[in-house]
């Protein structure tokens, strides 16, 4: 088997204090496009901060590309989930998609002609060029959204991880983000997309990665997009699971009397 | 060099120094952390004064420097190993350190204290001007060429830690420079006001731009004018202390932009909000017009503002000379334009949305005002097929007069 561009082994994630994730083992293909999908609180979003080193992981390894994190950066691009970005701090498009082209600029360096020339591409790839100099909080969603995936195109990395980057967008904006998506693809970038739609992820995805604390299902969407798969993976969530994790947490850190 | 002049060298730097860093305080939200520190520095200080007999302001710096990293270690302490939520753990830290420092005041007694209590520009002598020159001068070196990287650490540092940027690092230098100018600013204004030299100019900036760079620049200017401000202001009569009077000039430059500063100021925020109210009224007479030509039963004077009709007749696009307004040519296909586009809106609502017809209408007398040109063409084609229901009237063409169109 060839190497995968993204392996994690056995992964147990906390996020605040509480156990999200429990042994995560996936391997992703290179060139592929894999819908992460859950139930809330499944830990979609803590696999992708757990992968891109945000948050501490308790167990477990994370690749990428055959190396750990600190060895390939610049090459992990991502799109931030809509909430947890601040709207109202004074940047324009411009400068968004510009910071795209940051790797490599170090502590004094400023973005010259070339770069400029790649932010503004992407821009015009995503259809926000005529809105470069809006302030990011003066956008619709679906324009915010164009906005943070003009930056992943501008940086050129080999992996992309989005937080639900068709949250709250228009329609116009779900097919150009997942044009883009098939693109980014085909060029043999490996692209993790955290999806909500039930509906559309059979068509949007070529491989789908079913979690609900642990894997329930990974591998092509035709093998796992399978009811009974679909509904273990939504059947409710693991309480037992988080349960007694929770519980042996805080008993041995003696926060329950 | 006089005194005068020292007071006003020494606003005019710290001024331009508070602006700039203040800025990033600003967007980064951490204007209560400046508070803390500016308190949390106080046991450093007065250590600093009652060590160091000749008031070496380098000493005095060290060793605030110093309580300002303890006091910001003990509160990721307490946030890391606690539950207690960052506002707490800041109110902690600041009411301690400040408590300790006070309570080193009495024991000590250290000459010069009083000028970081309470602030004394005019006890900011060479030494201490000559440190807060080159701090100055450090940063106004140090942010523009980092400029880049600081923005993106202040504005996502999660896609900074993925490009590699050392984001660690960059906030621990940002943190101990903050903490060296709070140090010196609290001697010109003391403990208290420091935070309303850090964050005034910067939010009254925010009024201004939406650019950071702009934010930054614009920050420095206000801070440097209020702080001469205050300088001067002081020297009109006895009595009147420097650090707070320039805290309130600053505080008046803000109350200025947030009245009149182009993005987010009131007024221009109220005259754009105006000017759009003046359109859509504007549209409104064209369209009854409008319809009174297609309807001559509808009937009834005209009522509306003369100023409006002023405006319209301007625009070439009514006849105001006769006793009758009338629409002109231009002024007919714009009214067409409005009603094709309150027509389309209506059947999509129906048609797509599942609006019952009696809710359409309100909507559509909103809407007709906002849909662009090229959505209105998608929404002609979508709903070219369906036949149109019994009350429907045909969508007036928008180049021939209605009249015409029947």
């Amino acid at each position: 088997m060839p190497i995968p561009a993204l392996e994690t082994h056995d992964l147990a994630v906390s996020y605040r204090g509480k156990p999200v994730l429990h042994g995560v083992d996936i391997e992703v293909p290179h060139g592929s496009l894999t819908g992460v999908m859950g139930p809330n609180g499944a830990g979609k979003s803590t696999l992708l901060k757990a992968i891109m080193g945000v948050v501490e992981i308790d167990n477990g390894w994370v690749k990428l590309l055959d190396k750990p994190l600190k060895q390939v950066l610049g090459k992990i691009g991502y799109v931030p989930q809509r909430e947890s970005v601040d709207w109202d701090f004074p940047v324009t498009v411009f400068d968004v998609a510009l910071m795209g082209t940051y790797a490599g600029l170090g502590w004094f360096g400023r973005p010259g002609k070339r770069h400029r020339a790649r932010a503004m591409e992407a821009l015009e790839q995503t259809g926000m060029a005529p809105l470069a100099q809006r302030q990011i909080g003066e956008l619709s969603g679906g324009q915010q959204q164009r906005t943070f995936l003009a930056r992943a195109l501008a940086q050129d990395a080999e992996i992309y991880l989005m937080d639900e980057p068709f949250a709250g967008v228009d329609a116009a904006t779900e097919r150009t983000i997942i044009e883009l998506l098939g693109r980014m693809r085909d060029a043999g970038k490996t692209v993790l997309v955290v999806h909500h739609d039930l509906q559309t992820a059979s068509r949007y995805f070529d491989r789908l990665l079913l979690l609900n604390m642990r894997v329930v299902a990974h591998g092509p969407t035709a093998e796992v997009f399978r009811t009974e798969i679909l509904e273990k993976t939504f059947g409710g969530k693991l309480t037992l699971l988080s349960d007694v994790a929770a519980r042996s947490k805080r008993r041995e850190g003696g926060l329950l009397p | 060099m006089s005194a005068l002049v020292a007071a006003g060298l020494a606003a005019l730097l710290l001024g331009v120094v508070c602006g700039m860093l203040g800025s990033f305080v600003v967007v980064r939200r951490m204007a209560l952390t400046g508070d803390m520190l500016s308190h949390a520095v106080l046991p450093g200080v007065v250590a600093g004064l009652a060590w160091s007999e000749t008031r070496n302001p380098l000493w005095v710096l060290a060793s605030a420097v110093l309580a300002g990293v303890v006091g910001s270690l003990t509160m990721h302490a307490i946030l890391r190993h606690t539950k207690l939520k960052p506002d707490l753990a800041l109110a902690l830290v600041l009411s301690v350190f400040f408590a300790v420092g006070i309570a080193m005041i009495s024991r000590f007694q250290p000459a010069g204290v009083q000028a970081f209590l309470y602030g004394q520009v005019a006890a900011i002598d060479r030494r201490d001007l000559l440190l807060l020159a080159s701090v100055t001068g450090l940063s106004a070196l140090l942010l523009p060429l980092s400029f880049r990287a600081l923005l993106m650490v202040s504005f996502d540092p999660s896609f900074a830690r993925l490009l590699g940027f050392p984001v660690r690092v960059f906030e621990t230098l940002f943190f101990l420079l903050l903490t060296v100018v709070i140090v010196i600013a609290m001697q010109a204004v003391g403990v208290v006001l420091v935070t309303a030299m850090l964050v005034t100019p910067a939010a009254a900036a925010r009024f201004c731009t939406h650019s950071l760079a702009k934010t930054t620049l614009i920050a420095c200017v206000i801070g440097a004018a209020g702080g001469m401000a205050g300088v001067w202001l002081s020297t009109l009569g006895p009595d009147r202390p420097t650090g707070p009077l320039m805290a309130l000039s600053t505080t008046a430059i803000f109350a200025l932009a947030a009245l009149f500063g182009p993005r987010r100021g009131r007024i221009p925020i109220w005259l754009r909000r105006h000017r759009e109210r003046q359109r859509i009224a504007c549209e409104d007479v064209l369209k009854t017009l409008w319809l009174r030509e297609e309807n001559p039963g509808l009937g009834g004077p005209l009522i509306s503002k003369e100023s409006l009709f002023r405006k319209l007749a301007a625009a070439g696009w009514i006849d105001h000379s006769r006793a009758a307004v009338q629409l002109t040519q231009s002024g007919r296909a714009e009214a067409a334009k409005l009603v094709r586009s309150h027509r389309l809106w209506e059947r999509y609502l129906t048609e797509y949305a599942a609006y019952k017809s009696d809710h359409v209408h309100d909507d559509a007398e909103r809407a007709e005002h906002w849909i662009a040109a090229p959505d209105l063409d998608l929404l002609e084609k979508k709903l070219a097929k369906p036949p149109p229901k019994p009350n429907d009237t045909p969508n007036p063409n928008p180049n021939t007069p209605p009249q015409a169109s029947r």
